[in-house]
């Protein structure tokens, strides 16, 4: 039975043509990565048709890790990292909301540390944007009267490690 | 087409949708806890024109992103009862659209390839029948279960290759990284791996993600291939900790299942 003409064998061409198309295409850029065909779309392109290429070498060399303590009575905590242990809770616990959490975190300190790119030693409060709420409302007691924030970078590069501090903040 | 391919592809196209669905439920539920300070602290910007149309339930939504999150959880759960449908299909994929820009920051690959096949499963559907197109209906849902099998082999090919050109992925110094970067492993099973052995995993990686797209399609290798595929990527949520990426690629194998040698081209239904 053929709608206004049109015989499913010819709809089956069709779609086989542009079958063939699509998986042209993806192989051309899987071959040529660096290919364009038009910066939007292929941004476009790569990001919701093409996701990938997963777990790049430069994705998994390095971590941030976030170190926060408090100063109380005049005595100054030990360091935490609530993001590592929101991560490793996942784990003890199998509750998916502490991945998302860290993640959470992650994401929160990772785009200021690259929207303050250009201050590499340790900074005064007034020049550095920081959103003290976040982890202040989470971690910090209210009777606190300063706290520390360090952000430290991981790098593991051909099977060698070494950690540098980005940025030290008390305020 | 004979009748049993048809009904085979029915029960895939189901079981494809409702896991996703499902997945989708537990989603929006382990997030909900933390949906204000994502909010408060990685709001989506969505812009105006076309974008405020995409993203429409996320822009008369704000701010109460709860009330997203609930309408969204709403649907999933009507149409996990109700068989597969185009509207159903079309609607989730547009909400799931939103909740992704809304949770972009804790969002990662596995939130990509969920939007994609959400797009393929509206084509899975033959829900409505219409008398008039019934067999155009049946063309196009074979059409997308292909298209599914296809993207993922695409995906693995894509990211085989990338590690295949890649120096840190070819002498093993990528796994290494994985096994030593503090976000990317468990506590409870770390594994310390040498040089040499780093290597060997970094090359079975590599031989699988490569491997999988060519042998995928031969009805002798297709079961041990999903099965080493579902043990990398159980691999990768036990020991990296990425829940939401494994278990994703892991319920996109049901594309693959059922999968006879007569069903690899697009057929035409004879009436």
């Amino acid at each position: 039975m053929n709608i206004n003409g049109i015989n499913p064998n010819k709809v089956s061409r069709i779609l086989a043509v542009l079958f063939v198309l699509y998986v042209s295409i993806s192989l051309l850029v899987i071959v040529f990565p660096e290919i364009q065909f038009g910066k939007r779309l292929t941004q476009v392109y790569k990001r919701y048709v093409s996701p990938g290429p997963f777990f790049t070498a430069s994705r998994i060399t390095q971590t941030t890790l976030l170190y926060l303590s408090w100063k109380v009575n005049g005595q100054w905590t030990e360091p935490i990292n609530p993001t590592l242990t929101s991560y490793k809770n996942f784990f003890a616990n199998w509750n998916p909301s502490l991945m998302y959490r860290s993640r959470l975190e992650g994401y929160i300190y990772e785009t200021i540390i690259s929207e303050n790119k250009k201050q590499a030693d340790s900074v005064k409060v007034s020049g550095f944007h920081w959103p003290t709420n976040y982890f202040q409302h989470h971690y910090v007691p209210s009777d606190a009267d300063s706290v520390s924030i360090i952000l430290a970078r991981n790098i593991t590069e051909q099977f060698k490690s070494k950690s540098d501090t980005i940025q030290i903040i008390r305020f | 087409m004979d009748q049993s391919c048809f009904e085979r592809n029915k029960f895939i196209s189901s079981l494809l949708c409702k896991s996703l669905y499902l997945f989708l439920i537990l989603k929006i539920l382990f997030l909900w806890p933390i949906i204000t300070d994502i909010a408060e602290n990685a709001a989506p910007q969505i812009g105006t024109g076309i974008r405020s149309l995409i993203f429409l339930p996320l822009v008369v939504a704000k701010p109460n992103y709860q009330v997203l999150m609930a309408l969204f959880l709403a649907i999933l759960i009507f149409s996990l009862i109700i068989k597969i449908n185009y509207f159903s299909g079309i609607f989730i994929f547009w909400f799931s659209l939103s909740f992704s820009k809304l949770i972009f920051s804790v969002a990662n690959g596995s939130d990509l390839i969920l939007n994609i096949f959400l797009f393929i499963a509206i084509f899975l559907s033959t829900t409505p029948r219409f008398s008039w197109g019934i067999q155009y209906q049946i063309i196009l849902s074979n059409a997308a279960l292909l298209l599914g099998q296809v993207q993922i082999a695409l995906i693995y090919l894509l990211s085989g290759c990338d590690k295949l050109t890649s120096v840190p992925w070819r002498s093993g110094g990528a796994v290494h990284s994985i096994t030593n970067l503090t976000f990317f492993q468990n506590p409870f099973f770390h594994l310390e791996l040498s040089e040499s052995q780093c290597f060997i995993l970094s090359w079975l990686i590599i031989l699988f993600e490569l491997a999988f797209p060519a042998l995928v399609w031969f009805k002798k290798f297709r079961i041990p291939m999903l099965v080493i595929g579902v043990i990398f990527h159980l691999g990768i949520v036990i020991f990296l900790g990425l829940a939401d990426f494994g278990l994703v690629m892991i319920l996109c194998y049901s594309v693959f299942l059922g999968i006879k040698s007569e069903d690899k081209k697009l057929m035409a239904v004879t009436v």
